[in-house]
């Protein structure tokens, strides 16, 4: 499984690459590390959600492994630890 | 906890800088010379060091610049006309500030009272009556928790949601135990951001938001990301998701609406008393137990991404990865808006300049690291060189002249290296104006401060150890330099005294320079207090200048009376003491009436440092460059004994202390004729010169300073080390304190006539 380790710092300047990222990506489960991550803003946090999106649509896994500290507080903070954690997100629909 | 500290960290370097500016852009609008956004600056200064203080609970730091902040906030509105006046109280004020955080830093301690009475002061300017002392408790006063309006009417903030949708109002009822946890908890709100790209553009952070409103109560955030794109069509630059956050918190909503005062504009926001209709967080309260389903599939209200269990109101612990089993709905509807496409934008914009793109912060401890690395590579590359020449190969070879250029990239790459590692001395020169004033304040004297060449850089090791020698001299300068306003009055002079603190670069070495336009030195009263004192015999003949550089005697102090701010006879010693460790030398020019001058040089960097190598007894040693006067062969009649033990060199009609090295430092116990060596002329920081002997001179080089004290121990007579190209560790002498050492103790050897032997 393809893994992409997302860098330290997800700001306005990491948003671009870490879509192109995804894109490159896009087609294959994927896993995608969090243990270096000490700063996750609004729009990384926005690419992280629609690929999260777009892997669900293409039926395939998406997950975050190894969530730093940071990571897991910035997205609960966010109110989006739902959206990367749970367990039964996988191909639901309604 | 490691990260929550690092972010701390960073929080009190912006601190640093931010209190830098604040002071900055007080001293400008003192002066005059500020624009009409100084004022804003200076209240974003203080809002940037309050919203950060809040994220860490440092209460103290919060209260105190809540009330400074309250007053600028009403300065830049023009409530309240700016004055001198003014201007010095909140320059004071500044100063508490700083104080709250270094003592939220663990550094030093808050004067409760003084802070306390600077509150009160600010108080007063915003609010005439108030006259109560006590530092206030800032905010408005908790108003009487209404019971919560759980029945939701169409309110009209939500009229403005352009979510496209109407919006059906529904009671709902609940129990009597939900009730009573909301009422204890203090009153809901619901506030709702929706950030425009530009919010993101101006590198501010939804994030920083959030945790801001995070400090003002428990949070609980939901996220619409209804209007995100496919992938595809993401534009990773543009704000789409927008946030309902659930706040319960005792402040009023002018608390709330100063989170988002940065991002006036860049961010619409609604704040509404009360949960959010048919909020999930409700719905959990209503149904604590089971996992709530997705209330009402027709009320697309609800923000449709993310179920989450919503846990009860200390919502920011437990990091429970959600265990819910909710049906997530994937497809929401599309109908959604799009935020950036929004209202125009809001009154008043506040332009906050992003955190400098061109800058970044680096860890000192990499850059040291990288420094000692490149002082190897230099070692490496001259222990290379050395090998090369051993072999006898010729210069014109390819390999003699790859190796050359290597040296040239060694010595470039270590400038640089050294240029990361340089600082502009303003790091330090902007703590001085803050001294100024308290010497003043404490001494009674008027001074102002003029600073020229802040920008001269330096290495960061010098940097470090410039602060207290300057604030030695200032305070000196203040307190025994300028007059009283009276006295100078008398002497016709502008009552406010004026010290000037330079830095300039002089021939490979920085300046730094101390000058006051007071009284100048009293001499009577410096020699009188000098005999008096024993520190000199009363029959010696002192030319004005040696009389000058007695202050600079340990024990000397002038001062009448023992004051606060200098005069306990520590003053001037101390910072020649701390010069002379640092490499550095410090003097003084006075003129009687006009005022004092000291002047300090130091060299640029402590890392390294062109020195002679020198062989003494079998042993290799550097010599300081700096030191060196001339190096000469003695000849046989310039030798004259002194005494039963020593000897001197005449060197052009003066006579100097001959001084064995290697019998100094104990590496023999008889010392060959000076005549068979070489002598080096060395002149010590107190300008006394002395005549060290060694075997042999090897020739000059750069070397890499390596500190005994932090490998070893500190040995006397020795100022470091370093490794020499054939990877032999040599001594970097101390030539002041070889200079000392010979002359407090007599030779070790027995036999007395040794070193004038001829």
């Amino acid at each position: 499984m393809p893994a992409l380790a997302l860098p330290e710092t997800l700001d306005l300047k990491a948003a671009g690459p870490l879509k192109q990222a995804f894109i490159e990506n896009r087609g294959n489960a994927i896993e995608v590390h969090a243990d270096q991550v000490r700063r996750l803003g609004g729009l990384c946090l926005q690419v992280l959600l629609a690929a999260q999106k777009a892997w669900t649509v293409d039926g395939k896994t998406f997950s975050i492994v190894a969530p730093s500290e940071a990571f897991l507080e910035t997205t609960r903070l966010f109110g989006a630890e739902g959206a990367f954690f749970p367990t039964a997100i996988h191909g639901a629909t309604s | 906890m490691d990260e929550l500290e690092a972010i701390k960290v960073t929080f009190f370097q912006e601190c640093e800088e931010l209190l830098a500016d604040l002071e900055g852009g007080l001293l400008a609008m003192q002066d005059g010379t500020d624009d009409g956004d100084t004022v804003n600056a200076v209240f974003r200064a203080v809002h940037s060091i309050k919203g950060g203080a809040g994220a860490f609970g440092l209460e103290p730091l919060v209260r105190f610049a809540h009330v400074f902040e309250t007053l600028l906030d009403a300065l830049r509105s023009n409530e309240i006309p700016s004055t001198q006046d003014l201007i010095a109280v909140l320059l004071r004020a500044s100063d508490v500030l700083a104080d709250h955080v270094s003592s939220a830093r663990g550094l030093g301690m808050v004067d409760d009272a003084v802070s306390a009475a600077m509150a009160a002061e600010l108080k007063a300017w915003t609010d005439p009556s108030y006259a109560a002392p006590p530092a206030p408790e800032p905010g408005v006063p908790v108003e009487a928790a209404a019971p919560v309006p759980f029945v939701m009417e169409p309110e009209e903030s939500l009229e403005d949601d352009d979510l496209g949708f109407d919006f059906q109002p529904m009671t709902i009822t609940i129990d009597e135990q939900a009730a009573t946890v909301f009422q204890a908890i203090g009153d809901a709100w619901t506030v709702s951001i929706r950030p425009k790209s530009d919010l993101y553009r101006k590198a501010n952070e939804t994030a920083l938001l959030l945790r801001e409103l995070a400090r003002l109560g428990p949070i609980q955030a939901t996220l619409d990301d209804s209007a995100l794109p496919t992938l595809e069509f993401l534009d990773p630059e543009a704000a789409y998701v927008t946030w309902t956050v659930r706040l319960e918190t005792e402040q009023d909503e002018a608390a709330i609406r100063e989170v988002f005062e940065f991002v006036d504009g860049d961010c619409e926001l609604e704040i509404v008393r009360g949960e959010a209709p048919v909020d999930q967080a409700l719905a959990a309260l209503l149904n604590p137990v089971e996992t709530a389903p997705a209330p009402e599939p027709e009320l697309t209200i609800a923000p449709p991404v993310v179920e989450q269990p919503i846990i009860a109101p200390p919502v920011v612990e437990a990091v429970a990865p959600a265990p819910v089993s909710a049906p997530a709905p994937a497809a929401p509807p599309v109908a959604a808006n799009a935020p950036a496409a929004a209202v125009a934008a809001k009154a008043q914009q506040i332009e906050v300049p992003g955190p400098g793109q061109s800058v970044i912060r680096v860890d000192p401890e990499r850059i040291d690291r990288l420094i000692d690395l490149v002082g190897e590579l230099v070692i490496n590359q001259a222990m290379l060189a050395q090998r090369v020449g051993e072999y006898g190969i010729a210069p014109s070879s390819n390999l003699a002249m790859g190796l050359d250029e290597l040296e040239q990239l060694t010595r470039e790459i270590q400038d640089s290296v050294m240029a990361i590692r340089a600082q502009p001395v303003k790091s330090v020169f902007q703590r001085m104006p803050r001294l100024v004033r308290e010497v003043a304040n404490m001494t009674g004297k008027q001074a102002r401060l003029v600073m020229d060449g802040e920008n001269t850089e330096v290495d960061k090791t010098v940097i470090e150890r410039l602060a207290d020698p300057i604030t030695h001299m200032l305070r000196n300068a203040i307190d025994h330099g300028l007059e009283t306003p009276e006295e100078r009055k008398a002497a016709g002079k502008n009552p406010e005294g004026v010290v000037r603190l330079a830095a300039l670069h002089r021939s490979g070495r920085i300046v730094i320079e101390v000058q006051d336009d007071g009284r100048g030195i009293n001499r009577e009263r410096v020699l009188s207090i000098a005999v008096k004192k024993g520190l000199i015999s009363p029959e010696i003949q002192l030319t004005d200048e040696e009389i000058d550089n007695l202050i600079f005697l340990p024990g000397f102090s002038t001062a009448d009376k023992i004051s606060d701010v200098s005069g306990r006879g520590v003053g001037m010693d101390v910072v020649k003491r701390s010069v002379q460790a640092l490499g550095g030398r410090i003097s003084i020019a006075s003129r009687p009436g006009l005022g004092s001058t000291f002047t300090l040089s130091l060299p640029l960097t402590l890392a390294v440092l062109d020195g002679m190598v020198i062989d003494v007894a079998g042993e290799t040693l550097v010599v300081p460059l700096a030191a060196i006067v001339e190096s000469l062969r003695p000849k046989a009649e310039e030798v004259r004994p002194l005494g039963p033990v020593g000897a001197v060199l005449a060197v052009r009609d003066s006579f100097v202390p001959l001084i064995d090295v290697g019998l100094t430092l104990g590496y023999r116990d008889t010392s060959p004729s000076p005549t068979e060596g070489v002598v080096l002329l060395v002149e010590g920081e107190d300008g006394s010169r002395a005549a060290l002997v060694a075997d042999a001179i090897h020739g000059q080089r750069q070397v890499v300073i390596k500190s005994l004290e932090q490998n070893y121990q500190q040995v006397e007579g020795v100022a470091a080390a370093t490794i020499l190209g054939d990877g032999r560790v040599a001594l970097i002498l101390d030539v002041d304190a070889v200079i000392g050492l010979r002359r407090r103790e007599p030779p070790r050897s027995a036999d007395p006539t040794l070193i004038a032997a001829e």
